[in-house]
């Protein structure tokens, strides 16, 4: 084929741009850390990196749920552990009234620490965790149990009055957070698993105790009527602190396996849309160095024309 | 004797017309379109059998003359090149289009639809968890507000790019009209200066070029008359008739859905029919405008999907919103049936949040009974009616399948990469094939400056050597004087 000065130096200059693209190319996945800048570049692994995303993201909620949930489920724990040592001093009291050597001030005494305890433990079950009241079932703005005129209601419900209805549609009202695929996770924990409803609410029982504990002619067996004391009261709290840190550890086990997930979605992101940088780096030299190539024989192949010869 | 001196003249002559030949080739070198000229040569025949100075058996013949100053052409080189000129500029404009509605989407980033779409859906899962905070409502609205603006702005970008497009068929049109009536001016140049017998190089040079520039535009056929003229035509319809031009015209052929604006169709000015359009710019801009079947992916084709998108988000959102019961705020009552979305705006350059949750966050239907004020303070039961639809892998809407909202979305963007990864390797394969054509043109056409060189230097001898020849028959003659004297 019969070649002229300006094929020469057309071609040259097109296969100097294509080297400058390469470079280009390499330029920017070193500098971006990306493989390629537009899904058009590649579109399947554009696609992977679409659906990893939201598989990273869709794991980033389920371990904000989680660790929101842990959150709420240790500080029931700490409500409830509170409630509980508050109710075995109570019971010691009570056991310590019940031995009838107790003059009158004593009695007083103890009445006036059993109304410090009930006032602790109203304290305890209107704890919030993260602004948010964490006792009252779906009431989370303001605090579930609220003492006035002695009686005690729960999101404005006395306790005495609450209807079994009322008392059902409360334990009913949870909050489930999705914690893992298809697993919700009931945080919520009502008060009223501790305080009970109708007379033999756990407040009313206590008032009982106050009451007989501060009158002149205290007996024991005015006391311990069924329908005025209700030992279940005292102990069932162990139970629900059992039940619960049984909750927190499940959700510490899930919480582990979601940072793993985390984890190996991240490498597959990283694998499919981070480019290695040794490669990318030895790349660019190499098409540096064709660059470099291409620029001398160029120089070269332009410059002299037979005009250098002639003469 | 006189009649050697006669041969001699020839000579110089001739070698003075290549060396003007060589000169203007040079001149030339970077000429675009110039093709390299050459004097073709041939010898003089001995003169008639009769003449005095023959000697009947052996004559000499008369020297050189200069027949002609052809130009080196490769015509079905050109008529190559041409048709893939156009289908390279119909696949470039194709190519441009593509990457700038890539850049419309751009997706993977933070302010793509995608991300707009992770954030809208993951305000539900703090909905779910603070049913009863109202702060959580309000961010759930603030990211329904920002997926609305992302889509509404995507979409209105695609619509201004596809009234672009509809703007540069004008343009595209008036620059095939400009072309086509230089060629037919030139037509006639070329046949006036053809008349006299005299080839006219340059003026074909200068139409070829414009010829070249005419199939960036659209697919030619070109023929030639007898007399230097040229036919043109495009489809079968001649564009250009020796002098006679034919201009194309746009009329309006129909009206943009999005904007309003009147879709041009490209028509012949005499006759009226429609100009049938196969490649080149022309072709690639009215593909890129109206294209919108699986086979000619255009704005139209991804607009319609960002619409089915819009379409799907308002209408199951705003079923999953009517299921339940709002909170109630101020002196607003709960209440059911709330949208959730406007429902009457569902494309996407229109679709935005419904005037009730704009008022507030409360109207976002949560509870999956009604809220009565006092000691119920709703639930997030209903929450699960929108989980249901974020999760959903087969959501039906206008009776076809779309395969969840999300799947629906990245299959559109898929669809436009894949796209537009096609059409990038079919230009880059294609402008090889351009260019190694070219080249083939090049190579027979253009100018190499080491060949006129060398041929300035073979002229130079030719000249010189007939010179020589001169003296040598003066000096015959000086001794043929001297025998007389």
């Amino acid at each position: 084929m019969r070649t002229t000065n300006n094929m020469m130096s057309r071609q040259l200059m097109t296969n100097i741009f294509s080297n400058y693209n390469k470079m280009m190319k390499h330029h920017m996945q070193v500098t971006t850390g990306k493989a390629f800048q537009y899904p058009s570049e590649n579109p399947y692994d554009a696609i992977k990196i679409c659906d990893l995303n939201f598989k990273y993201d869709k794991n980033e909620r389920y371990k904000d749920n989680v660790s929101q949930a842990l959150g709420v489920v240790k500080e029931i724990e700490g409500g409830l552990t509170a409630v509980n040592e508050s109710l075995a001093d109570i019971k010691e009291l009570i056991n310590q009234s019940m031995n009838g050597s107790n003059g009158k001030d004593e009695r007083q005494i103890m009445a006036r620490v059993i109304q410090a305890h009930k006032e602790n433990i109203i304290s305890q079950l209107n704890r919030e965790y993260s602004g948010k009241y964490i006792f009252g079932g779906l009431n989370t703005s303001e605090t579930p149990l609220k003492s006035a005129t002695g009686q005690v209601t729960y999101n404005g419900v006395n306790l005495t009055d609450m209807t079994d209805e009322r008392f059902d549609n409360f334990l009913q009202d949870s909050i489930t957070m999705a914690v893992s695929e298809g697993i919700g996770f009931d945080s919520s924990f009502s008060a009223l698993k501790v305080t009970g409803f109708g007379n033999e609410n756990l407040f009313c029982m206590l008032d009982n105790i106050i009451n007989e504990l501060n009158s002149d002619d205290f007996q024991v067996e005015k006391l311990m009527v069924p329908g005025k004391f209700n030992e279940d009261a005292l102990t069932s709290v162990q139970k629900m602190i059992a039940e619960i840190g049984g909750k927190a550890s499940r959700l510490e086990a899930l919480d582990k396996k979601l940072s793993n997930n985390e984890l190996s979605i991240l490498t597959l992101i990283t694998e499919t849309e981070g480019v290695d940088i040794e490669k990318a780096v030895i790349d660019f030299k190499t098409a540096e160095m064709v660059y470099h190539a291409a620029l001398s024989t160029t120089a070269r192949i332009i410059q002299p024309t037979i005009l250098d010869y002639l003469r | 004797m006189f009649y050697s001196l006669q041969i001699a003249k020839t000579a110089l002559y001739s070698a003075q017309k290549a060396l003007e030949v060589t000169g203007h080739n040079i001149a030339n070198a970077n000429t675009p379109g110039y093709k390299r000229q050459r004097v073709v040569l041939s010898a003089v025949a001995p003169s008639g059998k009769d003449s005095a100075l023959s000697d009947q058996k052996a004559m000499s013949g008369g020297g050189v003359q200069v027949t002609q100053i052809s130009r080196l052409t490769d015509k079905y080189l050109d008529i190559q090149y041409r048709n893939e000129t156009s289908l390279l500029n119909e696949l470039d404009i194709k190519n441009y289009s593509l990457k700038h509605m890539e850049g419309v989407f751009a997706e993977p980033s933070a302010y793509g639809i995608s991300a707009a779409l992770s954030e809208f859906f993951n305000s539900f899962d703090d909905l779910n968890n603070n049913p009863h905070e109202g702060i959580y409502r309000e961010v759930a609205v603030q990211s329904a507000v920002k997926l609305t603006d992302t889509i509404n702005n995507i979409a209105g970008e695609a619509i201004r790019f596809r009234q672009e497009t509809n703007r540069n068929v004008t343009l595209i049109t008036d620059r095939i009209n400009d072309v086509a009536r230089k060629i037919a001016q030139l037509n006639d140049r070329i046949h006036y200066f053809e008349g006299s017998g005299k080839t006219a190089n340059d003026l074909r040079d200068e139409r070829d070029l414009l010829i070249d520039q005419l199939s960036e535009s659209v697919n030619i056929t070109v023929s030639e008359y007898q007399d230097g003229k040229i036919r043109i035509s495009v489809g079968g319809t001649a564009l250009v008739d020796g002098f006679e031009v034919n201009e194309v015209v746009v009329k309006p052929v129909s009206v943009c859905s999005y904007s309003g604006e009147s879709l041009y169709g490209v028509f012949w000015e005499k006759g009226g029919n429609q100009v049938a359009v196969k490649s080149g710019t022309l072709k690639g801009l009215l593909d890129v405008r109206d294209g919108i079947t699986a086979d000619n992916k255009g704005i139209p084709y991804f607009l319609d999907r960002l619409d089915t998108l819009a379409k799907t988000i308002v209408q199951s959102f705003n079923e999953a919103n009517k299921k339940g019961y709002t909170l109630p705020f101020n002196d607003n009552p709960s209440v059911t049936g709330v949208d959730f979305f406007h429902p009457d705006m569902i494309t996407a350059a229109t679709m935005r949040v419904s005037d009730a949750l704009t008022k507030s966050g409360y109207n976002i239907a949560l509870s999956d009974k009604e809220v009565v004020e006092g000691y119920d303070f709703g639930n997030n039961k209903n929450a699960k009616s929108f989980f249901d639809v974020i999760n959903s892998k087969d959501i039906t809407i206008d009776g076809a399948v779309t395969g969840g909202i999300r799947a629906y979305y990245q299959k559109t963007v898929s669809d436009l990469a894949i796209t537009t990864g096609f059409n990038a390797n079919r230009l880059s394969s294609q402008k090889v094939l351009t260019e190694y054509i070219q080249n083939q043109r090049l190579s027979v056409s253009e100018v190499s400056i080491d060949e006129e060189m060398i041929n300035l230097v073979q002229f130079q001898h030719a000249y010189s050597a007939a010179a020589q020849y001169i003296t040598v028959v003066d000096k015959l003659m000086e001794q043929l004087m001297g025998i007389i004297r």
